[in-house]
C-alpha cells in the first residue's frame, strides 16, 4: 500500500508536484480509489499499463500522460473518475470545498469563463455537498451550452442546481458573450 | 257498339278531332268540357285500334302520331307562350303549362325560373308579401324533374340560391355591425335564421333548411364574430357585467350550432371571471392593509364567502345560459383555479378555507347559520377546493384545526363533522380523508374508554388518584404530530399517569402510551385571599402553578430546572400567568415581558368576579410547522410516484417523466419541476435512477 509519504516520494521520483493534474490522471490509469493511496494491485496494473517498468521510463511517460487530458474522451473520462477518488469514502456527494478545489484543478488549462461564477454562485447560495449527478452534468453543461447561455434550454434534464445556476447569472446580468 | 276492324286513317280522324277539342280547352277558349261519352268514345276506339289483330294492330302508328300532334302543340303554342312572359306572369304560366302537360319544357326555361325565383325570395327578406304556394309549386317542378334524384333542384336552383343568400346576407351584416349594438345584432341574426327556416318548411325542399341555415350563419355570425363578441360597450364582457342573461342565452343559442363558435365566448366568460375573482383577492388584501383594527383574518373570511358567492353566480350562468356546456364548465374551473390559488396577505388559499371551515364547524363560530344553511355552506366550500392545487395543505391544516375541535371539546356539531368528510371523501377519495376519519372515530372510542377507566376506578378504590381524570387515548397515525416533552409533571399528576397505565395495562399489552401533556387542561382551585377562584388551566400552565405549593418565590432558572422545559414554552406560560389579562403570579421587576433574571410569587390579591376563570394561552402559530410537514410528505410522494412510473417504464425521456409525475401527484398538489428534479437527483445518488450514458436527458430505472 502507498500512502502518503510513498506518494511524496514517487513525486520526487518524477519531479513532479504532488498538487499537479498529473497525479489525478495517473491515478486515473491505476483506476485507484483513493485519494493520497495506491493499492499494490492498482499501482501494479497502472504501471503495466503504461508500459513503465523504471522510474526513468515513468519520468518519460509525464508528458504523454499530460497530453491526455487535451483527448475530450479521455478527460470526460477523467472527469467523472475525479468525483468518486476525490470524494469522502462511504459519502455519497462530494464535499463543497474538495469539488470547488478539484473543479479548479480540472478546469486550470482549459477557458472556462464560468467555472469562477459557478464556484461563487455555489458559495453563496448552496454551501452543499455536490452530489455525483450534479458532477457529471456540469462539463455537459460547459461542453455543450455555451457561454452565452443561448442554447440553454430550461426545460431540459440539467440538475435543479445549473437551472439555478442560470437564474443566477441571469439575476446578475452576467453574459459573457454580450461581455467579450 | 260496331265490332268491326277500325282503319288508321278513320280512327285518328276521330282522334285528331278530339285532341283540337282539348287544345282548345288548354288555352282556355269556349268549349264545352268532354262528356262522359265523348271519353268513353275515345277510349273504346283507341282501345279497339290497339289490339286488333296484326296487320290492323295500330298501336305503334297512332302512338307517333299522338307524340307528333303533341310536340308540334308544345313548340308552336306552349313554348311561345312561356317566352313572351316573364317574372311572376312566366312562373305562373309554367305552373299552368306544367300542370297541363308534365314535359320538357324545363329544359328551355330553368334558368329564367331560378332567377324570378331568386328575386321574389330576396323581395320576401326585404318584407314583401309573395305568394309562397307559387314558389313552391315552381320549386316542385326542379323536384319532381329529378325523378327521385335532387340534383336538378341542387345544381339548377339551390347552388345560385345559397350564394344569393350568402350575399344578401353578407350586405345586411355589413352594415348590421356598424350600426347595432351587439344584443340587437343578435336579436336581428336570430330572427333571420328563424325566418330561412320558416322559408323551408313553406316552400323550399326540406334539404336546403342546414346548407341555408349554414349560409346565413356564415355571414352573419362567422364572419362577424370577432367584431361582434369584441364590441366594446355591448359586446360579451358588458354582456357579462351587466348580467344580460337573456343576451348571453341567445348568444350561446347562435353560436352553438357553428363549430368551434363558442371557444370565443368561453374564452371570455373565463376572462371575466377570472377578472372579477382577482379583483375579489385584491380587494381583500387591500381592506387587511388598511384596517389593522380589525380581528386578523375576517377580511380573508369574507373573501371565501365572496369566493363562494361568486362561483355561484357563474354556476348559475353555465348551467342556464351555456346549458351545461362542458367548454364553460372548463372555463369557469380554470378561471377559478387562477384566483383560488393566490396567495392573501401571505396565507395560502388551502389555509383559508380550512380556516372557513373550522369557523363552521366549531363551537360559537364567526358564522351564525341554520343547520341547512351549514350544509348548503360545506358542500360548497368542498366544492372550491377542487380549485386548489394544494389540497395537501388543505388537508393538513384541515387535519390541525379538526384536532383542536376534537380535543378541546370545540366542535359545534358531530353530524356536521361527519358530513363534511363525506363530502370531502367523494371529491377527494378515501385517502384524502382516511385519517380524519379516523381522529373522529378515536374520539368515540376514547369516549368508551374514559367510562371503561371510570368503572375500573369504581371497582378498584385503592387505585383512585384522588384527582378526576380523564383521559383520549388516540391512534397516532391519524392526528397531526405533536411534540412530546418530558416535563416533570408534578406528583399530583404522576400519580394520575400510573393509575391510567395500571388500567390501560389491563386492556392491552401490545401497545405503547406516550402522553402529550401539552394538549391537556387541568382545572385547578386557586385560593386567593378574597375567594377561590376555579382556574382552567392548560397541563403546562398547571405544572407551573403548583409549584408555588412548595415555595413562596421562584426564580425563572429554579422554575426551568424543576420543570425541565423550553425556554420558548416557559417564557410563553409564565407570560400568560404573569402579565397577560389574569395575573395570577406577580412577577419582579413588574414588566410586560419575561426575561431569564425574573422572580415569581404567587399573587394572593388576585380575585375576579367569576368564580371560574380560563387563563389563556395563546397557540403557537402552527403555520410553519404545517408546511414543513407538507413539504416532507411532498417529498415522499415525488419519489414514490417516480419510482413508480420508471419501474413499468424502465426508461424515460426527462420531459415525459416529469409530467407524468405532475400528472400522478396533481389530484393532491401541484409538484413545482424544481422539486421533481432534486428528487430525481436524489433517487440518482440513491441508485434508483441513472442518466443514460449517450443521451443525458434520458433516465433508467435500475432494479
Amino acid at each position: 500500500m502507498i500512502l502518503v509519504d510513498g506518494i511524496t516520494l514517487l513525486c520526487n521520483d518524477l519531479e513532479v508536484d504532488p498538487q499537479d493534474i498529473i497525479m489525478l490522471v495517473i491515478s486515473w490509469h491505476m483506476n485507484a480509489s483513493t485519494m493520497c493511496e495506491y493499492s499494490k494491485m492498482e499501482f501494479l496494473r497502472g504501471l503495466q499499463e503504461l508500459s513503465v517498468d523504471t522510474v526513468e521510463k515513468f519520468r518519460d511517460k509525464i508528458s504523454y500522460i499530460r497530453s491526455e487530458l487535451n483527448d475530450e474522451k479521455k478527460f470526460h473520462d477523467i472527469y467523472n473518475f475525479a468525483f468518486s477518488w476525490a470524494k469522502e469514502k462511504g459519502q455519497k456527494s462530494m464535499a463543497l470545498d474538495t469539488a470547488i478545489g478539484m473543479w479548479r484543478l480540472l478546469f486550470a488549462e482549459k477557458k472556462c469563463p464560468l467555472l469562477d461564477h459557478w464556484c461563487q454562485f455555489l458559495q453563496t447560495r448552496h454551501n452543499k455537498a455536490i452530489s455525483r449527478d450534479t458532477w457529471s452534468q456540469l462539463l455537459e453543461f460547459f461542453n455543450k451550452v455555451d457561454t452565452g447561455l443561448e442554447n440553454y434550454d430550461a426545460e431540459g434534464a440539467w440538475p435543479y442546481l445549473i437551472d439555478e445556476f442560470v437564474e443566477y447569472l441571469n439575476e446578475n446580468g452576467i453574459n459573457h458573450s454580450k461581455m467579450e | 257498339m260496331e265490332n268491326k276492324t277500325i282503319g288508321l286513317d278513320k280512327g285518328w280522324d276521330y282522334m285528331q278531332k278530339e285532341i283540337t277539342k282539348l287544345k282548345r280547352i288548354l288555352e282556355g277558349l269556349p268549349e264545352p268540357p268532354f262528356t262522359s261519352e265523348e271519353h268513353m268514345m275515345l277510349y273504346t276506339t283507341i282501345y279497339n285500334m290497339c289490339t286488333q289483330k296484326p296487320p290492323h294492330d295500330y298501336s305503334q302508328q297512332l302512338y307517333d302520331k299522338y307524340r307528333e300532334a303533341f310536340e308540334e302543340y308544345i313548340t308552336s303554342t306552349v313554348l311561345p307562350s312561356l317566352r313572351e312572359k316573364h317574372d311572376e306572369f312566366m312562373l305562373r304560366e309554367l305552373v299552368k303549362r306544367w300542370a297541363n302537360h308534365k314535359v320538357m319544357v324545363y329544359q328551355e326555361v330553368h334558368a329564367k325560373v331560378k332567377d324570378a325565383v331568386i328575386t321574389l325570395i330576396d323581395k320576401e327578406r326585404e318584407g314583401e308579401q309573395i305568394d309562397r304556394a307559387l314558389l313552391k309549386n315552381v320549386l316542385d317542378i326542379f323536384v319532381e324533374i329529378g325523378m327521385g334524384q335532387m340534383d336538378r333542384y341542387e345544381d339548377d336552383f339551390e347552388a345560385d340560391m345559397l350564394q344569393d343568400t350568402g350575399a344578401y346576407y353578407s350586405r345586411k351584416a355589413s352594415s348590421w355591425i356598424e350600426e347595432d349594438s351587439c344584443p340587437d345584432y343578435m336579436l336581428k341574426s336570430e330572427e333571420c335564421l328563424k325566418k330561412e327556416r320558416d322559408r323551408v318548411s313553406h316552400y323550399l325542399h326540406s334539404s336546403s333548411e342546414t346548407k341555408l341555415s349554414e349560409k346565413v350563419q356564415n355571414e352573419l355570425l362567422v364572419a362577424y364574430a370577432n367584431r361582434l363578441l369584441e364590441k366594446e360597450h355591448s359586446g360579451c364582457r358588458p354582456l357579462l357585467r351587466d348580467d344580460k342573461v337573456e343576451d348571453l342565452s341567445r348568444m350561446y343559442r347562435l353560436y352553438c350550432k357553428i363549430p368551434q363558435g363558442l371557444d370565443p365566448v368561453a374564452n371570455i366568460f373565463k376572462q371575466h371571471i377570472t377578472a372579477e375573482g382577482t379583483a375579489l383577492v385584491q380587494q381583500a388584501e387591500d381592506a387587511t392593509s388598511n384596517q389593522n383594527s380589525s380581528a386578523p383574518g375576517v377580511q380573508e373570511q369574507v373573501l371565501i364567502r365572496r369566493i363562494i358567492e361568486l362561483h355561484d353566480k357563474y354556476m348559475a350562468y353555465v348551467t342556464d345560459c351555456f346549458q351545461n356546456h362542458t367548454l364553460f364548465h372548463k372555463a369557469l374551473k380554470e378561471a377559478f383555479e387562477v384566483f383560488c390559488n393566490k396567495t392573501v396577505t401571505g396565507n395560502s388559499s388551502a389555509e383559508l378555507l380550512a380556516t372557513f371551515c373550522d369557523n363552521i364547524l366549531k363551537k360559537g363560530g364567526s358564522e351564525k347559520l341554520s343547520d341547512e344553511a351549514i350544509e348548503e355552506t360545506l358542500e360548497k366550500v368542498v366544492k372550491l377546493l377542487a380549485y386548489i392545487s394544494d389540497k395537501d395543505l388543505f388537508a393538513e391544516f384541515y387535519r390541525k384545526k379538526l384536532a383542536r375541535r376534537l380535543l378541546f371539546d370545540r366542535s359545534a356539531n358531530d353530524d356536521h363533522e361527519r358530513s363534511i368528510l363525506t363530502k370531502l371523501k367523494q371529491q377527494c377519495g378515501g385517502q384524502f380523508t382516511s385519517k380524519m376519519e379516523g381522529m373522529v372515530t378515536d374520539l368515540t372510542l376514547a369516549r368508551e374508554n374514559q367510562a371503561n377507566f371510570e368503572d375500573y376506578l369504581r371497582s378498584n378504590s385503592a387505585a383512585h388518584p384522588g384527582i378526576d381524570l380523564t383521559v383520549t387515548v388516540l391512534t397516532t397515525g391519524f392526528w397531526p404530530s405533536y411534540k412530546s416533552f418530558d416535563l416533570n409533571l408534578p406528583a399530583e399528576m404522576v400519580k394520575c399517569v400510573e393509575v391510567f397505565k395500571g388500567f390501560y395495562e389491563t386492556k392491552t399489552k401490545h401497545r405503547k402510551l406516550t402522553w402529550i401533556y401539552s394538549l391537556g387542561t387541568c382545572h385547578i382551585n386557586g385560593k386567593f385571599d378574597q375567594k377561590t377562584i376555579e382556574l382552567i388551566v392548560s397541563t403546562y400552565q398547571a405544572a407551573v402553578l403548583l409549584l408555588f405549593n412548595a415555595s413562596d418565590r421562584l426564580s425563572y432558572s429554579e422554575i426551568i430546572a424543576h420543570l425541565n422545559l423550553t425556554h420558548d414554552d416557559l417564557l410563553r406560560l409564565l407570560h400568560s400567568l404573569s402579565c397577560a389579562k389574569y395575573k395570577i403570579l406577580s412577577k419582579e421587576p413588574n414588566t410586560k415581558t419575561i426575561s431569564h433574571g425574573d422572580y415569581f410569587e404567587f399573587n394572593s390579591k388576585f380575585t375576579d368576579k367569576l368564580r371560574r376563570i380560563k387563563v389563556p394561552l395563546p397557540p403557537v402559530d402552527e403555520r410553519k410547522k404545517v408546511v414543513e410537514d407538507v413539504d416532507k410528505d411532498r417529498r415522499y410522494a415525488i419519489d414514490a410516484a417516480l419510482v413508480r412510473i420508471m419501474k413499468s417504464r424502465k426508461v424515460l425521456g426527462h420531459q415525459q417523466l416529469v409530467s407524468e409525475c405532475v400528472e400522478q401527484l396533481s389530484r393532491m398538489f401541484k409538484p413545482d419541476i424544481k422539486a421533481i428534479k432534486k428528487r430525481m437527483e436524489d433517487l440518482i445518488t440513491r441508485d434508483y435512477l441513472e442518466r443514460d450514458k449517450e443521451n443525458q436527458n434520458m433516465f433508467r430505472y435500475l432494479a
